[in-house]
């Protein structure tokens, strides 16, 4: 029974991930500028490799697997890295686009971010 | 068309002919295959065979088998090719200043905190993978230059986001060369042991010799506390782990130098001279 | 064989044997010595790549050559050579992966070296440099 429950949750986690890769495709390919874009890569990355990995991982301690716990351990070793490292690749991403000033910040109300360089540059000068 | 251009077209055409025709006389057997070679199948058959123990390797991954035991050689001339090149490397690079930061303080050194404190979590779990994936080289694929491989993405990670000189004050070109050849000694201790067992026991020997077979009688420790080891293979994966991922990182730590700290030197030594 | 079986055969076989061509021309015909060395790396994993499926088995369930028991009987022994692949051209590939990154790590500090010397990695800039410095 649990093994049943363990596997249907994996297969619907997979499914979500398909979902979401396939958005985040529409997304790179549709969006207008390059901030929005990297938001639609994040989906890609959070949703699209994150919920699978962690689906293949319930679903492998779901089968009659011998050593399942060591898929499904190093399968959420895996899930974690992507976890931590995918939004800092795109916060490192976003910050030097920003600094490079080579993309438009649209659509935006105000950018403090800018402002703060200008004074620094301004303090240095 | 010059005689070089002739030249390539040759060795180009001609590599073409032969490896089609080494591909369409079977000179590597049906393409996909369905029985087993004859090799193929002995390695099978004896990698972790408890009922005929003469020519086994205790380690049920016939790949680490062939790997470190029945072509132990291949591997240890392959190890040598790669410390080699990373001899050739530091020897390249030899002439340089040691870079002096501009600045003392660490924030201005690097990206942002958040990518700072995420490279050292990612860091723990980088080393834990890695070693992982050394340790369990003789049970699952894996092994000392996987793991060395995959230990080697934490000095990049670190160069790149705590930029080369924050790296710089927790190792040095120097003491990566120590950790890299007290990896090469343990392989090469682990080489030699089999010889020392068999002038203790009176036995014959062979170099990189890891169970005993019919006219050797000399075995390391195939479990220990009913864990399978496989012999020498433990011991080779993790000196191999050591040497490759120090190896790695000493050779990023070479590539990742400012060219300031060449360029004068260039210079004086008037290689630049056109 | 099946038709559609010897025409996938076939097929990779091609693309490999290609694949290995086109880094060939690489190597010899461009002049940039980063493609030069680019086309080095899909040279040695063309080969890699060559090698897996020399290996590999055309049977349905095939299985890595890894033993799952620690302690197998005959018959265990005898199920595992039904269904795994040959372990040689992985072993094989293992040393040739390792080899080539050597090779390719000691041509990426030469080509930076050579670069650092004369400015620039295109190898006819570099002859028409050397040959000004002999006049």
């Amino acid at each position: 029974m649990i093994d049943l429950i363990l596997t249907i949750i994996g297969e619907i986690l997979i499914a979500v991930g398909v979902f979401c890769s396939l958005v985040a495709s529409i997304g790179m390919l549709r969006f207008p500028n390059f901030f929005v874009r990297l938001h639609a890569a994040t989906v890609g990355s959070m949703g699209g490799s994150f919920l699978p990995i962690i689906g293949a991982g319930l679903i492998a301690l779901g089968s009659d697997f011998p050593d399942k716990w060591m898929f499904f351990g190093g399968l959420i070793v895996a899930a974690i890295i992507v976890m931590l490292v995918s939004p800092a690749g795109s916060h490192a991403l976003a910050r030097a686009t920003h600094r490079a000033r080579v993309a438009p910040v649209e659509p935006k109300v105000t950018d403090h971010l800018k402002e703060d360089e200008d004074e620094k540059e301004g303090e240095k000068d | 068309m010059n005689t070089k251009t002739v030249i390539s077209l040759l060795v180009i055409i001609s590599s073409l002919l032969a490896i089609s025709y080494a591909i369409a006389d079977q000179a590597t057997g049906v393409i996909p295959q369905t029985g087993l070679r004859n090799l193929a199948s002995f390695y099978l058959e004896n990698t972790l065979n408890p009922s005929n123990k003469s020519y086994w390797t205790a380690s049920p991954e016939a790949t680490s088998a062939i790997v470190w035991d029945y072509r132990g050689f291949d591997t240890f001339f392959e190890t040598s090719v790669f410390y080699l090149a990373i001899v050739g490397c530091t020897l390249v690079f030899e002439l340089y200043e040691p870079p002096k930061s501009k600045t003392t303080k660490q924030t201005e050194l690097g990206l942002t905190i958040i990518v700072k404190v995420i490279t050292k979590i990612v860091g723990i779990l980088i080393v834990c993978v890695s070693a992982s994936i050394a340790l369990h080289g003789q049970l699952t694929p894996g092994g000392g230059f996987q793991g060395g491989a995959a230990l080697a993405v934490l000095p990049i990670l670190f160069i790149i986001t705590m930029s080369r000189f924050a790296l710089d004050r927790k190792v040095n070109d120097t003491s990566m060369i120590i950790i890299r050849a007290l990896g090469l000694c343990g392989i090469g201790i682990t080489v030699i042991l089999p010889l020392f067992l068999g002038f203790i026991t009176n036995n014959n020997a062979y170099i990189i010799q890891n169970q005993m077979k019919p006219d050797a009688l000399v075995s390391l420790p195939s479990t220990i506390a009913d864990k399978m080891m496989g012999g020498s293979l433990w011991m080779l994966n993790v000196s191999e782990y050591i040497a490759v991922g120090a190896g790695f990182t000493l050779a990023f730590l070479l590539l990742s130098l400012p060219e300031r700290s060449f360029k004068k030197i260039l210079e004086e030594e008037k290689y630049a001279t056109y | 064989m099946p038709l559609i079986e010897t025409f996938l055969a076939a097929y990779i076989m091609l693309t490999s044997v290609a694949t290995l061509i086109i880094s060939l021309y690489g190597v010899f015909y461009k002049p940039h010595l980063t493609k030069k060395i680019i086309s080095i790396t899909i040279f040695g994993d063309a080969v890699n790549i060559f090698s897996a499926i020399v290996g590999f088995r055309y049977i349905y369930p095939v299985a890595p050559p890894i033993l799952l028991t620690e302690n197998p009987t005959a018959q265990d022994l005898t199920n595992f050579l039904e269904v795994a692949v040959d372990p040689v051209p992985q072993a094989l590939v293992l040393t040739a992966i390792v080899i080539g990154m050597a090779v390719v790590s000691f041509m990426v500090f030469l080509a930076l070296n050579v670069f650092r010397i004369y400015h620039t990695l295109d190898t006819r800039k570099i002859a028409e440099q050397r040959k000004r410095s002999e006049e």
